[in-house]
């Protein structure tokens, strides 16, 4: 029933029930042009995120449907930087590696929890002649 | 550098469904109109990190399968359809009886994942053309199982290995039809593996771009070919040496053939 009168499916995603952020609503417009403007300036914050502006994947697949270069900049930037993933400075990559992702429920990261992802469990990086 | 992303409206629910996830994220991404989406970081970031779960799926639950199914049928179009088998062979435990069985079973189970392919995307299903293949080849594997069982010769009848031929070519064409298939759905089926998906795409993507090229290449050999097929109507017909040779049995066919052959570097000039 929530649904059905546009109330949202009862989470608390933006401060209160059945109360929906514009950079949200602005996928539903008739015009992209609101959301494109909003998403310009959500990427000159650092709070930026995709999760501003997605509630589904209804939601995103209306960005899919609807690609201009806004969006594949806001694809590009819609990643979050906080206190724990800027404590990761240097990691020991494997040679060819350009990207790991890890998977977990929680958003605490350390250098030590990434090193020993991006090398399969390893502690340290591989020796050089291993490779 | 290190980044986050939250993930949590990928499971939010949606469409007046209750519980979503990656399954139906693949499905958003594969009906997705624009193809520069997924050279942009968030799609990248999804995909791999989704893709370690679904690899292991799909590689056990269809790709093994395949194997499975792409080996017995190569095999057994490869053996059987061409001399077939003795009448009181039929249900004898041979090795054709095992392999018969196991494409059927194959057949039904990829056949059902068709299905609910079709349930899934409805109409644009039929959009696709590998599509076309995979039932082409369903079906083709149920006329040659059935006709290999069914059209039998009794160890009384004695034909020469020339006869016997000459009598199932039908059923030869068509289990070349069927090899043929399921080359192109193994080659499809390399998509799977990075290494090989890089060539797939490679030779699907220059394919496509060349298409006014072959428009015109066509267009070239038939400039060729056509006055040639006329010019050898002048010419005494010698069964031993032609002009161009009699492959499909359609004149234009056989001298697009021959001139795209001779344009390989086919230099065959014994019936000028």
């Amino acid at each position: 029933m929530r649904e059905k009168l546009g109330l949202g499916d009862g989470r608390k995603s933006d401060g209160a029930v059945g109360f929906k952020a514009i950079p949200k609503k602005s996928l539903h417009f008739a015009s992209s042009r609101f959301r494109e403007s909003l998403m310009e300036i959500s990427m000159l914050t650092q709070e930026n995120s995709l999760s501003n502006f997605v509630d589904n994947q209804e939601d995103i697949e209306i960005l899919f449907t609807s690609m201009s270069p806004s969006v594949v900049e806001f694809f590009q930037n819609s990643f979050n930087k906080t206190r724990f993933t800027k404590s990761v400075k240097n990691l020991d990559w494997k040679l060819g590696d350009t990207l790991k992702v890890i998977g977990q429920d929680n958003s605490v990261i350390t250098q030590e929890l990434a090193d020993k992802c991006i090398n399969e469990g390893k502690p340290e990086a591989e020796e050089a002649e291993d490779i | 550098m290190t980044e986050i992303l939250k993930l949590n409206w990928v499971y939010a629910s949606n469409k007046g469904k209750e519980k979503a996830g990656f399954q139906d994220l693949i499905v958003a991404l594969a009906s997705a109109p624009h193809e520069s989406l997924f050279s942009t970081e968030l799609i990248i970031t999804l995909v791999e990190h989704f893709w370690d779960y679904f690899y292991k799926r799909i590689f056990f639950l269809c790709f093994c399968p395949y194997v499975v199914y792409f080996c017995t049928t190569i095999y057994y179009v490869s053996t059987y359809p061409s001399l077939g088998i003795l009448e009181e062979e039929r249900w004898a435990p041979t090795a054709e009886f095992f392999l018969r069985w196991i494409i059927l079973a194959c057949v039904i189970y990829f056949a059902s994942f068709e299905i609910v392919s079709i349930a899934r995307d409805g109409f644009s299903y039929f959009t696709d053309i590998y599509n076309y293949f995979d039932w082409v080849a369903f079906t083709l594997n149920f006329y040659v199982v059935f006709s290999v069982i069914f059209e039998n010769r009794s160890e009384e009848e004695e034909l020469s290995e020339e006869e016997l031929l000459a009598s199932r070519t039908t059923l030869n064409s068509l289990s070349a039809l069927l090899a043929f298939l399921m080359w192109v759905k193994s080659f499809y089926w390399m998509r799977l593996f990075s290494s090989t998906s890089f060539y797939i795409r490679l030779i699907q993507e220059t394919l496509y771009d060349i298409r006014y090229f072959m428009i015109l290449f066509v267009f070239i050999l038939m400039t060729f070919g056509n006055a040639l097929m006329i010019m050898a109507q002048n010419h005494p017909a010698n069964p031993e040496t032609p002009i161009y040779k009699n492959i499909f049995g359609a004149k234009f066919i056989n001298i697009i053939m021959d001139q795209y052959m001779l344009a390989l570097g086919e230099f065959s000039l014994d019936g000028y």
